[in-house]
């Protein structure tokens, strides 16, 4: 069920994730930055599945990694993976708290860290750091937080749609 | 379960078959490829590179504030001892300016004795590192100005300690930089005290260079300067590239290693050099502390006053 204050919601979300992973930080904290954009595709693909699919991920990770910088198709990979994998076991993953679903997300991250650093290795070997896991551990503490926020604004807009007079 | 398939409709939002898994796989690997040959995917980086102005500038507005507060909130004391403390330092400089202009003279007149090709001008002009975080793990880092002001894909750039990078992509009022910390950036260097020549490569920290197959009876030792030695056409020579830490064996045991503290501070953001001139090298130039469009023509007083404002005063963001 596509709506259209849905897809805007996907896309304002998007484009705060980008900024977010263009924030300027402080070096030291720079391993300590969560993949914003995958935390934010897998809410929707968990929560919205009909707002997201595989070809969404795919086109929203290209114009990441132009606007970003990053490797055209680096983060287009990692957001397919995450996508799938979050719609392959949505019915699972739903109806866990939102405790087992942090951990779910730390999981999701952690292979991303994984395929992250498969990517940068073929350039130049990089020996994975410690501090790769550092994103995943971000990420999941972060999760129940953008779960409600998000939640909140689809609530939102969804009043805001059933109230408008037809 | 494999969703269903209706005609493989590629964007149907949630279905998940593996087979669609793949193709976006594929797809993505295949541009990766494109993308880190550099060749084929330059339009689209060039167009990219023009949208992504407004992102970076908003990227950047958080950075900004901040620093325009913490500069509000400076106690009085503390602008008054940077105020001395730049003060003494440009003095220091002016007068090693002096004296290198002196040799740089000096230095075209034994040339043209020895009927050599003559040293030519080097041009820089200042740059603003624009304060957006490019994927470190790529080593990149954006200007603030672009082919309006003259710049030009190849063009060195250097900021207060050493040669800091080179251009890669220009737009109208950007450009990006490379780091030489970048894994694949080499930089032909030349040890001071011996006379060495090697290449310097990134290695993906910002605090070290490698140099590779050196021969074991190559004269390098921890401690000894590196400057640009001039090859491959690209930095003039003569800029510091950095200082060697160590020397040992590498893993065959044939070759030595050497690693290198980089002399630039990569790590900082703030101002930098573009050498726009790079048609000649320099053998004693400026040190790189010059300001905005120094001109140093070969047998002249120097043009531009280098106490201009700006680079002392602009050093502290």
């Amino acid at each position: 069920m596509k709506q259209r204050s849905e897809i805007a919601l996907v896309g304002a979300a998007c484009v705060a994730a980008v900024l977010l992973a263009m924030l300027p930080m402080p070096v030291v904290l720079e391993a300590w930055r969560p993949f914003w954009l995958g935390l934010v595709l897998i809410y929707f693909a968990l929560e919205a599945p009909g707002s997201i699919g595989l070809g969404a991920a795919f086109l929203i990770g290209c114009a990441a990694d132009l606007l970003v910088g990053t490797l055209l198709g680096e983060q287009a990979l990692r957001l397919v993976v995450l996508v799938f994998l979050v719609l392959r076991w949505r019915p699972r993953l739903r109806f866990q708290s939102v405790w087992l679903q942090s951990l779910t997300v730390l999981a999701l991250f952690a292979n991303d860290a994984l395929l992250v650093w498969v990517i940068r290795s073929v350039e130049a070997a990089v020996v994975p750091a410690v501090d790769s896991v550092l994103a995943a551990v971000v990420a999941m503490l972060l999760w129940p937080w953008l779960f409600l926020l998000l939640d909140d604004l689809r609530a939102r807009l969804r009043r805001r749609a059933a109230a408008r007079p037809r | 379960m494999a969703g269903r398939d209706d005609g493989l409709n590629l964007f149907a939002a949630g279905e998940t078959s593996p087979l669609r898994l793949l193709i976006f796989l594929s797809l993505s690997v295949l541009l990766m490829v494109a993308d880190h040959q550099g060749q084929l995917l330059q339009g689209v980086r060039a167009v990219a590179a023009e949208l992504r102005q407004p992102f970076i500038r908003l990227a950047g507005r958080p950075a900004e504030l901040a620093r325009g507060v913490e500069r509000t909130l400076a106690e009085r004391e503390d602008l008054v001892d940077s105020a001395q403390r730049y003060e003494q330092e440009l003095m220091v400089a002016k007068a090693r300016l002096v004296r290198l202009t002196a040799i740089q003279r000096e230095n075209a007149e034994l040339r043209q004795l020895l009927d050599a090709r003559p040293a030519g001008d080097i041009e820089v002009r200042l740059a603003q590192l624009l304060d957006v975080a490019v994927d470190p793990a790529r080593h990149r880092v954006i200007l603030d100005i672009g082919s309006e002001q003259g710049v030009r894909e190849g063009l060195p750039v250097i900021d207060g300690g050493g040669v800091f990078g080179q251009v890669v992509t220009v737009t109208r009022s950007t450009s990006e930089v490379i780091l030489i910390s970048d894994p694949g950036h080499a930089i032909p260097v030349r040890n001071v005290r011996s006379g060495l020549r090697a290449i310097a490569y990134g290695t993906g920290e910002l605090g070290e260079l490698v140099l590779r197959d050196i021969s074991q009876s190559a004269d390098v030792n921890p401690g000894d300067a590196l400057v640009t030695s001039g090859y491959g056409g690209v930095f003039p020579e003569g800029f510091p590239v950095g200082e060697v830490t160590e020397v040992a064996r590498d893993d065959a045991g044939v070759f030595m290693v050497a690693r290198a503290r980089p002399a630039a501070m990569l790590e900082r953001s703030g101002h930098v050099l573009v050498v726009e001139s790079i048609s000649a090298a320099v053998a004693a130039g400026p040190p790189p502390e010059a300001a905005a469009e120094l001109r140093l023509p070969p047998a002249s007083n120097p043009v531009a006053d280098p106490a201009s404002a700006d680079p002392a005063g602009a050093q502290d963001r």
